[in-house]
């Protein structure tokens, strides 16, 4: 017989919203890493394909998510993620994170970086690598 | 909205979600005004098309400027206890509307169960001035169903090719259903579903669809079921009984296109219907107060049973009960002794 649970604090679940931003259509790659991040017990929002950046920033604010994963498979990345932390910024969510995979040369990372990316996880990093990091660097004190 | 309120909004919704700092003054606030959003539940087999019919209608709503959220649940895994939240992909037309919040959820992990869950939030979405809510779940498990105690209107929705979808879903949908809808009624076998839907109805209902005045002068009545079954019973808290009271509803069967505005504005008319006759009957404040006992029972029952619930992920007996344990296993004293010796103890 089940009994209701006392009010005892419990582990805050990790949020995290999946964007796929710009014209590609293509999200294997996304919903590999989603289900990895399902089996470690985090939230997983899918915002669907070709959103505007804005469309994005504005459902990262309305589910209070962590971060947000872009998979970005059409080169756009050097314009689409500085813009989407451009975005977050000015609407005062510097908290929520940013994190990038799919098709991004390794030498694009350092100007991601620079531009507020957390993040970038070339094409064929194990997903459990990404667990790690969002279990690492997720700031629990955003609640 | 301002820049900035759905940051707030969305924070509050998280501390109510997560019963963390704030929580309680938060509720307490919540709970403390009169303009209680109407909450729309919508529910119904996997496939059916729920998110799309949401979407449509919440942009009809929408342009009236009224603010209207919408909480879409989705299962979570019992295993890892994580989810995907897939409900936002189906928007289209409702998407880009500032008047419009829509919040993802997962069906589990919600300290105190999830219809109490989403009854806090439709309190704390009223406090931000929400006229409308809109709760959609998966009507597959039995929580899914429980949700809908705090809906106004409860909208169940089936598509063809589900063979007997309703019946087949067994967690009750038939007897929480407002109004019907067969969707994606241009697939061949809509007719069929709808009509099945229709047989199902009639067999506890009397009358047409919408709403039925009681015949005077006993014309047509019929004699008063002499005990009703508690499934007959529930039906009639809500919708009435055709012997007794001045007004009853029958659940219309509603077909619809989610592409069609037409019948979009038909559904919406329908609910509207639905929730003015049982605010005027009465029926919506008496389930309010069903709602509040129902909580306020399984909030006493938490606070009451505090000192001897196990913390989440000990095996330990807690100190109080751990005598009373070895007794009752020990074959010196029966559970009761010691649930009565508890209570007297707790001077409750």
């Amino acid at each position: 017989m089940s009994v209701p649970a006392p009010a005892a604090p419990q582990r805050r679940k990790i949020r995290i919203l999946m964007a796929k931003v710009g014209l590609d259509g293509h999200d294997v790659g996304a919903r590999v890493v989603a289900r990895g991040l399902l089996d470690a017990g985090m939230e997983v929002i899918y915002t669907g394909l070709r959103r505007k950046p804005d469309d994005v920033v504005r459902a990262a604010i309305e589910e209070d998510v962590d971060w947000i994963g872009v998979s970005i498979l059409s080169g756009a990345h050097r314009v689409l993620l500085p813009k989407l932390r451009r975005l977050l910024d000015a609407q005062g969510a510097e908290d929520i994170g940013i994190i990038a995979g799919g098709v991004i040369p390794q030498e694009d990372i350092p100007e991601l970086t620079a531009q507020g990316v957390s993040r970038v996880f070339l094409s064929g990093t194990p997903v459990a690598e990404i667990v790690d990091f969002l279990f690492r660097e997720t700031r629990h004190d955003r609640v | 909205m301002e820049p900035g309120e759905i940051r707030r909004i969305a924070r509050a919704i998280s501390t109510v979600e997560n019963q963390s700092a704030g929580c309680e003054a938060l509720l307490e606030q919540a709970y403390r005004q009169t303009h209680w959003p109407n909450v729309i539940g919508i529910t119904g087999p996997p496939g059916a098309g729920k998110s799309t019919l949401v979407d449509a209608l919440v942009a009809h709503w929408a342009r009236s400027g009224e603010r209207i959220a919408v909480l879409a649940i989705d299962p979570s895994s019992p295993y890892s206890g994580g989810a995907v939240l897939g409900d936002r992909v189906r928007r289209s037309r409702s998407s880009g509307l500032d008047n419009v919040y829509f919040r993802s959820l997962s069906s589990r992990g919600h300290v105190g169960g999830l219809s109490d869950t989403a009854t806090d939030l439709v309190a704390v979405l009223g406090l931000f001035g929400f006229r409308r809510v809109i709760v959609e779940t998966v009507g597959a498990g039995q929580s899914d169903v429980e949700v809908h105690e705090t809906a106004d209107c409860t909208v169940v929705v089936t598509v063809p090719g589900l063979g007997d979808g309703i019946q087949a879903a067994k967690a009750g949908l038939m007897e929480i259903g407002d109004v019907f809808v067969v969707n994606k009624a241009d697939l061949p076998g809509a007719e069929d579903t709808a009509r099945t839907v229709e047989r199902a109805l009639a067999a506890a209902y009397t009358g047409s669809p919408g709403v039925n005045a009681r015949p005077k002068h006993g014309q047509g009545s019929a004699e008063p079921a002499a005990s009703p079954s508690p499934g007959l019973a529930a039906l009639q808290l809500r919708h009435g009984d055709a012997t007794r009271d001045d007004t009853t509803w029958v659940p219309p069967v509603l077909r619809t296109v989610a592409s069609e505005n037409a019948e979009i504005a038909m559904l919406a008319d329908v609910v509207d219907r639905f929730i003015g006759w049982s605010d005027g009957a009465g029926r919506l404040a008496m389930r309010a107060r069903e709602r509040a006992y129902g909580q306020i029972v399984r909030a006493l029952a938490t606070l009451l049973l505090a000192p001897y619930v196990r913390v989440p992920g000990s095996n330990a007996i807690p100190a109080p009960v751990e005598q009373w344990v070895k007794d009752v296993a020990g074959g010196r004293a029966s559970p009761a002794e010691a649930a009565r010796a508890l209570l007297d103890r707790s001077g409750a």
